[in-house]
């Protein structure tokens, strides 16, 4: 996928969010959804995975479809009234970039979350309270970084969140995760930041690495590493009380640090960090076997400010 | 005849009269500290109601009082009070100012 390279806009490897933790914090409402001039080339992305994969990318329960069109009505008129130049309500549709993209917002051919996900670069994914706690009931999940949408579908947040260290059933952070849910209110969305590093620059990575395979190929590490970095937000739903999920990803080589305004001290950050993993984080993380490698990369990154 | 030896229900008033006293000089000290809270919150820019805080907050509560006896949904609702009103005191300070 051809993606525009832009200039970094988010940072929160620089130290402010760190690994496995919750770190939720307020999001004004203005800022749910973030748009940029990549705004194309994901759409076409999500138009080939819809095309090509769907039953992978796109789930649904029939009795969530009512709190779908909650989302699809919020979001075509946040992204109208937000970001007017860039899309126009028609009668029954909406029209993205002058006509380059078009969603019918009546398409009795997809769920109305896939057809709100249509409409913007995030993945959304719908959670619903039940007896076992909030469950996944739908999702247009394109871009996953490195989690399968398929063996998450029906589930509660604990069972999604299992793999994670310190996330799983009876955790300290699974209680006030699920609390959160509980209580959160329609007026206050959350945001919070997650990243990680990849050996690509590929939106859909729906697997995860566990192997002790060199994952970032052999020999000099440059050029092998990405920076992946997850907007995520959390909005409970006025009329259902549902939780619509937004997931934003952001990518970008690790090199673009050498070029950049305190890259150095941004390189150093990310590798005291991974210092600290414990080896199950190692492990989650998909780093096992590659963390000196990357650290000496990054220490070679912080040394070029120096020279 | 036995010596009823359980205390008096005066006596025990007593002891929840001087509960309160110590519990009312806690909520007063904590509030001192809200009020620290507030100027680095009013220097940093960051709002008096933060979700995950409130449930960190709440959750440090009922693990305390976990094997207590105290029904763990009373902990939660005296907590979210507390809470409440602590925000409450906060959101009104910062705009004062």
């Amino acid at each position: 996928m051809a993606t525009l390279p832009l200039p970094i806009s988010h940072t929160p490897y620089d130290g402010s969010s760190k690994p496995f933790n919750i770190g939720v914090r307020p999001l004004d409402l203005k800022d749910w959804i973030e748009v940029d001039a990549n705004l194309p080339s994901y759409l076409n992305e999500k138009a080939r995975h819809y095309r090509d994969d769907r039953d992978q990318v796109i789930v649904s329960e029939e009795t969530s479809v009512e709190a779908q069109s909650e989302v699809l009505d919020l979001l075509s008129e946040h992204m109208c009234v937000r970001y007017p130049d860039i899309y126009r309500k028609m009668e029954n549709s909406i029209d993205i970039l002058n006509g380059q993209f078009h969603a019918e917002l009546n398409d009795e051919t997809l769920p109305p979350l896939a057809t709100a996900a249509k409409l913007v670069q995030e993945d959304l994914v719908l959670m619903s309270a039940s007896p076992q706690g909030w469950r996944l009931v739908a999702a247009s999940l394109c871009f996953p970084s490195a989690w399968n949408l398929l063996e998450k579908f029906g589930h509660p947040l604990h069972h999604v969140h299992a793999p994670v260290p310190g996330f799983g059933t009876g955790t300290r952070n699974a209680s006030v995760i699920d609390r959160m849910f509980d209580n959160l209110r329609p007026e206050q969305p959350v945001m919070r930041w997650n990243w990680s590093l990849h050996e690509d620059g590929q939106l859909h990575h729906p697997t995860s690495h566990s192997g002790t395979e060199s994952r970032f190929g052999n020999g000099d590490i440059g050029g092998h590493v990405f920076l992946r970095v997850e907007r995520q937000t959390l909005r409970k739903l006025p009329k259902s009380g549902d939780i619509v999920f937004t997931v934003r990803i952001y990518l970008d080589p690790l090199e673009v640090l050498e070029t950049i305004q305190d890259g150095h001290k941004l390189a150093a950050a990310i590798d005291e960090q991974l210092s600290v993993f414990s080896v199950e984080q190692e492990s989650y993380k998909g780093l096992v076997g590659e963390r000196k490698r990357l650290s000496e990369r990054l220490k070679k990154i912080t040394a070029s400010y120096e020279n | 005849m036995l010596k009823d030896s359980s205390p008096s229900l005066a006596a025990l008033r007593n002891k929840i009269d001087a509960l309160d006293e110590a519990l009312v000089g806690l909520i007063v000290q904590r509030f001192s500290i809200v009020d620290q809270v507030i100027e680095i919150k009013r220097s940093t820019n960051v709002p008096a109601s933060i979700p995950e805080r409130i449930e960190q907050v709440v959750q440090n509560a009922i693990e305390k009082s976990k094997a207590s006896g105290v029904p763990e949904v009373t902990i939660e609702r005296m907590w979210r009070l507390l809470i409440a009103e602590t925000i409450a005191y906060e959101e009104h300070k910062l705009a004062s100012k």
